[in-house]
């Protein structure tokens, strides 16, 4: 898992990102859909965000 | 007739100082990329095992804090890690400021062989006496009063390489950090217009193109410890022409402003260093901008966002370790803030109604918000370190990491004669005494044998010796 271009974690865990609105791409291969999210992250300690990608 | 040739010689003269100038920053002559120049993603670093992770932070304080700093680093060389080492080889980064800056890069440029010629050639030498010397007593004075591009930042860096550095560049301590896993050196000045913090990566020198290998290291010293009044601002020059892109991340988090303030704030600061209109820069002492060296780390360990646009195949990033945190790669972050502020207790404003001198006044206002400022970059390193850990508790990780604060200042040393000692010694590049230069070993050496947080870091990971009565650290929950 990228954020912001910047490889980050892995996907179906949980990971620490700063506050604020990041860009997240899962990276090659591109077998999934949308190609990016952007999203924001606004605070949730206990409650992960989820960031959804779908399998094409 | 001779007085016509005495008028000749002395335009001449004039002239021949004139023509003097600063060191000029050379221009990139490329397009930026995270794998050229010095900086975190050309340094053997993120991609060694990573999983105990050392940052030293070293304040300013003329003298007095390039000493402090120099015993901390003496102090863990004596300790032993349970992979055969020294805790000293574990170090990842410094991140400095003025006086500490001093420490650092010498560090950076010979580890410990550097230890006994850092002593004599720099704390035990008048520094502050030499650079007056050189800028009044020599031909400088020369260039300084024909030149107007030459300044006494520039004796200043020259002092510095004579006495210390010997003409080392950034391409230098480049080449010289995989040859023994050497720390990642920050050392940071302060960008006068923008009050923005100057770090000398070249991570930094991206956004004004220019080639931070051609630069000696002493001009980055020079710059981190130009206390305002009495040195110049050093004068950097900004280039254009090398493609610079501003990374993704500062399109999508400038509305940021209500979430993450700092965001949107960086983004300003980048704006600002890529002003066409900046045709320079003009750098003054770190501590202005953040006078115990911690800022550049918090970022690190909070943040993904850097002046660099990440590459990947391989992964090259700024400096930022935010990533292997969230990935759990480093187990242990051990942050030591060595701070060597100091805390008289000697009242003299407040002891008579006279009124204050105009001296004292600017002291205390350019001082009191420093100081305030350290205090707030301590409070929120330590708040980030308890947040993490709770974070963890609270979602169960199974591996967490641990975090691990250790704040080293004056104030904390429990024998009154030795702080009377280390408090005494003042901010200035004077040569440390016997009884200073001990009282501030003393001071390295006691004050991280009593300190909880270290000494619970040293137990956690098999170090040797370990004062087990340091007690209990509460920056890590139980």
């Amino acid at each position: 898992m990228y954020v912001d271009g910047v490889r980050c974690g892995k996907t179906n865990t949980a990971f620490n990102v700063q506050l604020g609105t990041h860009t997240f791409d899962l990276d090659i291969p591109d077998d999934y859909a949308p190609p990016t999210i952007v999203a924001l992250i606004d605070g949730t300690p206990v409650k992960p965000t989820v960031v959804a990608f779908l399998p094409i | 007739m001779n007085r016509a040739y005495r008028l000749l010689a002395a335009v001449s003269a004039a002239a021949f100082f004139a023509c003097a100038h600063y060191p000029v920053n050379p221009e990139l002559k490329q397009a930026p990329n995270p794998g050229y120049g010095y900086r975190w993603a050309t340094t053997d670093i993120p991609t060694s095992d990573n999983s105990t992770f050392v940052i030293l932070t070293f304040s300013g304080g003329g003298t007095r804090a390039a000493g402090f700093s120099y015993g901390v680093l003496k102090q863990l060389d004596a300790i032993n890690t349970a992979d055969g080492k020294k805790l000293l080889d574990h170090v990842n980064v410094i991140s400095s400021v003025s006086g500490g800056s001093f420490t650092s890069m010498y560090y950076g440029l010979h580890g410990r062989q550097g230890f006994a010629t850092f002593e004599s050639d720099f704390l035990r030498q008048n520094i502050e006496k030499r650079l007056f010397q050189s800028a009044f007593l020599s031909p400088n004075v020369f260039k300084l009063l024909f030149s107007p591009n030459f300044h006494r930042i520039d004796v200043a860096s020259a002092l510095y390489d004579q006495a210390l550095f010997k003409n080392a560049t950034f391409k230098d301590l480049l080449a010289i950090q995989p040859q023994w896993h050497a720390p990642l050196i920050i050392a940071n000045s302060t960008e006068v217009e923008m009050g923005a913090r100057f770090e000398w990566t070249q991570d930094q020198f991206d956004p004004i193109c220019s080639d931070l290998n051609g630069v000696n290291v002493s001009r980055a010293v020079a710059a981190s410890s130009a206390f305002p009044g009495l040195l110049t601002p050093l004068i950097l020059d900004a280039y254009r022409r090398c493609g610079y892109t501003k990374p993704g991340w500062s399109t999508t988090a400038r509305g940021d402003v209500y979430v993450d303030p700092s965001r949107p704030r960086m983004i300003d600061e980048l704006d600002g260093y890529t002003n066409t209109a900046r045709t320079n820069l003009h750098l003054i002492d770190g501590g202005i901008a953040d006078n115990i060296g911690v800022r550049a780390p918090l970022h690190a360990i909070t943040s993904l966002d850097t002046f660099v646009e990440p590459t990947r195949h391989p992964d090259r990033t700024g400096f930022t370790i935010a990533n292997a945190l969230s990935r759990h790669e480093i187990r242990r972050l051990l942050v030591i803030l060595v701070n060597a502020g100091t805390s008289s207790s000697v009242v003299k404003i407040d002891a008579t109604s006279k009124e204050p001198s105009i001296l004292a006044i600017l002291g205390a206002v350019t001082g009191t918000p420093m100081e305030n400022y350290s205090f707030d970059s301590v409070e929120e390193l330590l708040s980030v370190f308890r947040n993490r850990a709770v974070e963890q508790q609270a979602a169960n990780v199974a591996n967490p990491t641990v975090y691990y604060p250790v704040i080293l200042g004056f104030s904390l040393i429990k024998d009154d004669h030795l702080r009377g000692i280390v408090n005494g010694i003042g901010t200035n590049f004077s040569n440390l005494s016997d009884e200073q230069f001990n009282g501030l070993m003393e001071a390295s050496k006691t004050l991280l044998s009593q300190d909880p947080c270290f000494q619970r870091f040293l137990m956690d990971t098999g170090a040797t010796p370990v004062n087990a009565g340091a007690g209990q650290c509460a920056a890590i929950p139980r």
